[in-house]
């Protein structure tokens, strides 16, 4: 019987730690995504086109988007923008058409998997002459040759062809013109909710040049095109266009609406037509100064004209419109169109003026919802990709209105070179990062232009300074940005990134969605490959080294604190995490609970040995847990204490790489490198992987050291006691039929058949490995997978009872002393079944470590999984049981 | 030599007494050709009887005999409908099992679920398909006023009572004085319509006094409450299952088994390899909880089922721990209590129950087969893609062949139980009371 409890408790590890590989059942509802009306004027928004990028965590395992539905859509499309490392989708855009109601808000659709409608086809078609958007409220067709746009629109009920072309002019005082040759039409965008033409043409007169590019976009079931424009005046130019004009031309019978600039203000006209048809018109004061306006006329043409300050060389200017086909009396009412409804509704609630990302699906919740899913989610090895993709999802949210292609990268990057409004700091990242030259090369070339302007105009802003900071890096003898700098430029994005959200809650400002573009962008760059992460490692490091003043701030930097190995930083992070509830500091609780923070590079230790003039041999001893090295050389010492600040020593990360380090030998062993050049100095690193979880080996030694008194069940001691009175009466007859019996013979048979009777009492080695079997007897106590706390269970019943609420007493035991205040929340799956219970249980604190759980529903027969999580402070732990029905 | 013979005998029982229980070789029953081990003997047990429809609900009028009598007479009462011909009874036919037979169910509008039995229903969990009531009284609410159903309303209810002096009198005997409205004209019609504010039906209900809309709405409760006293009384009992079961607990192999050969086989392939009772557990043949079965898109849609019932049954007034509750405790409501939503509620319905199963075709939430055959021809073949959610992991296909199959139904068909009285399938006449079951 003693072997028993040590039985029981192996098999009870056995099974924690296989819960422990195999995850979480179920990832079968990958998100929610909120939908939300953004202004009060209680329209219905039905057949509402929306895009939002969505991002996914490694282990859906969802390789294609052929099984994705987004319940309660009426068409969706899907565009997988990147994957994981296992094949998984990692970054998906979503254009769907869906209703909001009258009375709604916001309405909330899941994106889950299941079975796809048969989908009505792609918007676009194209031949050798055209190219047709047919939305189903009307056909929108754009010449492949000649000059604008559009060609054509066809309705149900009429054709509309101007005499002057759909197009787009810029007149300047030079009276720059149009040159077709260089006019390329691309089908970008097609599916079964939205497709996307862009034209790319170019004026030029040597040397000047200017780029015009058109992005048409039609959605299904709207009777309305998107029209993007943008100018680029090359930096090459020779001299500012002064006054230019866009004129946008389109027939009468178009409405224009909503010349959309982020920054912008609008005033909204009515006015009838001569038909009667109700006609809206815009001007457009933006913050910049430019104006756009549209002009009614009775000649059948309106222009919409936009008028930039300037164009000067270098400089972007874009602007969008929207171009409403100006439906008849009778098809008004079944051609559902969002903006009419909202344009029109402006006017009345707010004097004509509003700010127009009213006008637009916001995303921006649904990204909320998304980091707040990452918040609260209870694995915590995906926080950190979650917040990557919190990131990317910033990025898509602002790429949705500018298809989030390198070129539209590119155009946000040039957008940042025509004033300091659009702060490039971010922007400027992108052409660094990336190969290409060109881009490098035409950043730099703007560089060295912003750098004058800047030393003319004597200004100190912070943006500044990190803006002259990468133009300075034209006299590196390399191109690659430096850690130090790049790191400004993730902090001051991030600085921004709040002050953007508490300005507005609903949308960034086009300034500030620069730096965020950029950010995300480099952190997406950084994350892209292990190479890459490993760099950012050093960047954070190097924050580490650089500024130790601001560690002892309020700006506490929580990535450092992540991957520090140092006890006076770690010590400081502990104290902000006890005085702070901020985000930050909630952000820093749940990656603590992430086993990333076990990955800590190490100092070295190295002894170097001169074996010629021209080469040295380093040798050390291989430290546990050691997955790679790094060596770096300087003429003068290699600082190693991360707080060090002396002028005399090198920071390890501004050392020189030695290449071709070795991998780590078996731990323990010596392990050599030769050097090829014997080095001023040198200093090493290994790259300690811990991990989540204790080892097997570790645990089971724990616990065998330290197990409980072995508990006797009701069951095991009824059996006891029957054992004992069958042996006591046995004993009773023997002495009674001894005295009777004398015969030697009779004795014998007694003696026999007694020792008979004393085998099957007597427990059997058989008997215990039965009885510690998990079906009959299952683990009441097991250890939490991080190694923190030993966690106890026990129930009233005799045996948990099959689809009937229950309750559970835990206790949870810390193996270390622990300040903070403990809570649990208790689970349970069905892993071989993909779901778990239905319930919440509740808790209550009971004191001690101890609580009383109840609403514990099984409701099925099979093997469940009971899930004990124990939260200290930024600590997140899961203690298993297995429980067989 | 006797003595010794009887001594050895008894020591040898001493110490078979000693041994554990689970030494003990059970052997394996055999009935009508088909083995069944001990632990499918004990599976069989479990399955039958029915146990007494438990006393302590939110309704405390459930036993009331009287409150029967007049939710017998509302069940079946057209002029709590908009056009004044649909009733409950017009997709709950008793004749037909209290179903409609149709695949869905058609009132005013048709709907996109199947119209479930009532039978048994007194032992449910939760209500409709998707659970999204947790009361028999609060279910049978729901229909009157639902614009595809009835199409009625709570306040048209209120008048027709009113109006009515035989069903007044009834009300009255029950729950005390109807109460008098405050509001001067108050409007035939009325109910709350949350989702949509400009129906005229809410705009009525915004117009009475909040007094009234009070007393409204408990009056209408109280109307629940009787249907649901009606409603508990439909049970299905005594099938040839229960009969067998009963020889079964009573004696080790039945000798005159009252089901066939082939229903015996079928009981072994439900309860062993076709692994039926995973959720078709218990004597009602239902765990009461919801599953993912992967059934595709059918012909009505998306279907999100148990996900968004979740949201509705929290914020129902309605419901167990609301005002009209007639106990609030969490001990009669530990299902609301602690109910929560989860991901892989998506696409789950409710597992419904088997007990007269050979009666109430076309199957499934949408209705979508036409017969036995057809399900279990789903469960051995599992061919379709789920429409929303992920399938429920422990499904496999079963690969059935067609005696099998055959054997499977001829079990079903013992679940069926004995007819129910007549005086409680139809309009109770005015002088004829209700009889105890």
């Amino acid at each position: 019987m003693p072997f028993l409890g040590l039985h029981r408790f192996c098999l009870g590890f056995a099974l924690l730690i296989s819960s422990a590989l195999n995850g979480r059942a179920g990832h079968d509802l990958f998100t929610q995504l909120v939908f939300s009306e953004t202004s009060d004027t209680g329209l219905a928004r039905t057949r509402t086109p929306t895009s939002v990028g969505i991002p996914l965590p490694p282990d859906t395992k969802l390789l294609s988007t052929t099984n994705l539905v987004l319940v309660g859509s009426t068409e969706t499309q899907f565009t997988i923008l990147s994957r994981w490392p296992n094949g998984s989708i990692r970054w998906l855009l979503l254009d769907a058409i869906i209703d909001i109601p009258k009375e709604a808000a916001s309405v909330s659709l899941p994106l889950t998997t299941g079975q796809q409608a048969p989908h009505q086809g792609n918007l676009a078609s194209e031949d050798a002459s055209e190219i047709r958007l047919n939305t189903g409220a009307a056909v929108f067709v754009i010449p492949k040759l000649g000059k604008g746009f559009l060609s054509r629109i066809e309705t149900a009920d009429q054709q509309l062809i101007s005499s002057q072309p759909f197009d787009i002019e810029i007149a300047t005082r030079e009276g720059y013109d149009r040159s077709p040759a260089l006019r390329t039409i691309t089908l970008e965008k097609n599916g079964p909710v939205t497709a996307s033409v862009l034209i790319q043409e170019a004026l030029s007169i040597e040397p000047d040049r200017l780029e015009i590019k058109t992005r048409v976009t039609a959605f299904r079931y709207q009777s309305y095109l998107k029209i993007e424009f943008l100018t680029l005046s090359s930096p090459q130019n020779r001299l500012a266009i002064d006054s230019p004009t866009v004129t946008v031309t389109a027939p009468l019978s178009m409405k224009s609406l909503a010349p959309f600039t982020e920054s912008a203000q609008s005033r909204v006209h009515s006015v009838k037509s001569d038909e009667g048809r109700e006609l809206l018109w815009i001007s457009e004061k933006r913050l910049d100064g430019s104006f756009m306006t549209t002009t009614p006329s009775k000649t059948g043409i309106q222009t919409l004209t936009h008028r930039p300050k300037s164009l000067k060389p270098g400089s972007l200017e874009r602007a969008t419109i929207y171009l409403e086909t100006s439906p008849t009396p009778n098809t008004a009412a079944t051609i559902a169109n969002p903006l009419i409804g909202r344009a029109a509704s402006v006017e009345t609630y707010n004097d004509g003026l509003a700010f127009h990302d009213k006008l637009l699906p916001t995303e921006s919740e649904a990204n909320r919802a998304l980091l707040a899913s990452a918040r609260t989610s209870s694995d915590a090895a995906n926080a950190l990709p979650y917040i990557k993709a919190f990131l990317r999802a910033v990025n898509e949210s602002y790429a949705q209105f500018y298809a989030p292609s390198k070129h539209q990268i590119e155009t946000q990057w040039n957008a940042g070179i025509s004033s300091r409004d659009y702060s490039s700091v971010g922007i400027g990242i992108w052409p660094m990062m990336t190969g290409d030259t060109t881009l490098r090369n035409q950043y730099l070339d703007w560089g060295a232009n912003f750098l004058k302007r800047v030393e003319e105009s004597d200004t100190d802003l912070e943006f500044d300074k990190t803006l002259l900071q990468l133009v300075d890096l034209r006299s590196h003898a390399s191109i690659e940005p430096t850690p130090d700098i790049l790191w400004n430029l993730i902090e001051t994005g991030l600085d921004n990134w709040q002050a953007i959200q508490a300005r507005s809650k609903e949308k960034p400002t086009p300034a500030s969605l620069d730096l965020i573009v950029g950010l995300s962008l480099t952190l997406q760059q950084a994350f892209a490959s292990p190479e890459n992460e490993d760099q950012v490692y050093d960047w954070l490091e190097s924050l580490l080294y650089q500024t130790p003043e601001r560690l002892r701030g309020e700006r506490w930097h929580y990535e450092a604190y992540l991957i520090s190995g140092n006890p006076e930083i770690i010590r400081q992070g502990n104290d902000y995490l006890e005085r702070s509830n901020s985000e930050t500091a909630q952000n820093l609780r749940h990656l603590m609970a992430s086993p990333l923070r076990y990955r800590i590079w190490r100092p070295l230790s190295l002894s170097v040995a001169k074996t010629s003039n021209s080469e040295a041999l380093a040798s050390w001893t291989v430290p546990p847990r050691a997955e790679r090295y790094r060596f770096k050389t300087a003429p003068r010492s290699i600082a190693s204490s991360l707080l060090e600040t002396s002028t005399d020593s090198v920071p390890f990360h501004e050392a020189t790489n030695l290449i071709d380090e070795p991998l780590p030998a078996r731990r323990g062993s010596r392990q050599t490198f030769q050097l090829p050049h014997p080095p001023h100095q040198i200093s090493g690193r290994y790259l300690e992987r811990g991990g989540a979880l204790p080892t097997p080996d570790q645990e089971s030694r724990t616990e065998t050291d330290e197990l409980p008194p072995p508990s006797i069940s009701p069951h095991d001691l009824s059996q006891q006691l029957l054992q004992i009175a069958g042996g006591f009466v046995m004993l009773v007859l023997i002495r009674m039929w001894w005295k009777r019996y004398q015969s030697k013979v009779t004795r014998l048979l007694l003696l026999a058949v007694a020792s008979l009777g004393f085998a099957a009492c007597s427990p059997s080695p058989s008997d215990s490995g039965a009885t510690a079997s998990p079906e009959s007897n299952e683990a009441t106590v097991s250890l939490s997978d991080g190694g923190s706390f030993r966690v106890r269970y026990s129930t009233e019943h005799k045996t948990i009872p099959l689809n009937v609420h229950f309750g559970i007493s835990v206790s949870v035991e810390p193996i270390n002393e622990t300040k903070n205040s403990i809570t649990i929340e208790v689970s349970a799956d069905m892993p071989s079944h993909g779901h778990g219970i239905n319930t919440a249980p509740s808790v209550q604190d009971l004191g001690n470590g101890t609580f009383q759980v109840d609403g514990i529903l099984l409701h099925m027969k099979g093997k469940w999984e009971l899930y004990v999580d124990i939260i200290d402070g930024p600590i997140r732990e899961r203690a298993s049981f297995p429980i067989t029905l | 030599m006797k003595r010794h013979a009887i001594i050895a005998l008894l020591t040898l029982f001493i110490a078979s007494a000693c041994n554990k229980p689970d030494a003990i070789e059970h052997p394996t029953l055999t009935i009508l050709g088909t083995e069944f081990t001990p632990e499918q003997r004990a599976e069989i047990l479990s399955l039958s009887p029915l146990p007494q429809v438990a006393t302590k609900v939110q309704n405390k009028y459930a036993a009331d005999k009287r409150a029967a009598l007049l939710g017998q007479q509302l069940f079946f009462e057209t002029r709590l409908s908009r056009n004044n011909q649909i009733s409950c009874a017009t997709c709950h036919n008793p004749k037909l099992d209290f179903t409609d037979g149709k695949p869905v169910s058609e009132g005013l509008d048709s709907v996109t679920r199947n119209s479930p039995t009532l039978l048994n229903l007194a032992h449910s969990r939760w209500f409709y398909w998707d659970g999204r009531k947790d009361s028999l009284w609060a279910q049978s609410l729901e229909p009157i006023e639902n614009s595809k159903e009835m199409g009625g309303s709570r306040t048209q209810a209120y008048h027709l009572i009113a109006n009515d002096q035989k069903l007044r009198k009834a009300y009255e005997d029950i729950f005390g004085a109807l109460p008098a409205l405050e509001t001067t004209a108050s409007p035939p019609r009325g109910h709350p319509i949350k989702l949509n504010h400009d129906d005229p039906d809410h705009i009525a209900w915004t117009r009475l006094l909040e007094a009234d809309q009070q007393k409204i709405n408990i009056f209408f409760a109280n109307l629940g409450k009787s249907i649901a006293a009606y409603e508990r009384r439909l049970a299905s009992t005594n099938a040839p299952f229960d009969r067998f079961v009963a020889e079964l607990r009573t004696s080790k192999t039945p000798v005159k088994p009252s089901i066939s050969a082939s229903a015996v086989r079928g009981l072994k392939l439900f309860i062993d390899r076709g692994q039926c009772t995973l959720c078709h557990s218990g004597p009602n043949f239902t765990d009461m909880e919801f599953h993912n079965l992967g059934l595709d898109r059918g012909s009505n849609g998306l279907d999100t089922g148990r996900y968004d019932a979740i949201k509705m049954i929290k914020r129902d007034s309605f419901n167990g721990l609301g005002p009209f509750s007639d106990n609030r405790t969490i001990e009669v409501n530990k299902p609301l209590f602690f109910l929560a939503q989860k991901p892989n509620n998506m696409g789950e319905f409710k597992t419904p129950t088997l007990r007269n199963i050979a009666n109430t075709a076309p199957y499934m939430h949408d209705g979508r087969f036409t017969d036995l055959r057809e399900v279990i021809l789903f469960y051995s073949e599992l061919n379709q893609t789920p429409a929303l959610g992920h399938r429920e992991e422990s499904l496999q296909p079963l690969g059935l062949t067609e005696d099998e199959t055959a054997d499977l139904i001829s079990f079903l068909k013992t679940l069926t139980g004995e007819k129910l009285p007549p005086d409680l399938l139809e309009k109770p006449s005015n002088n004829k009371g209700i009889k105890s079951p």
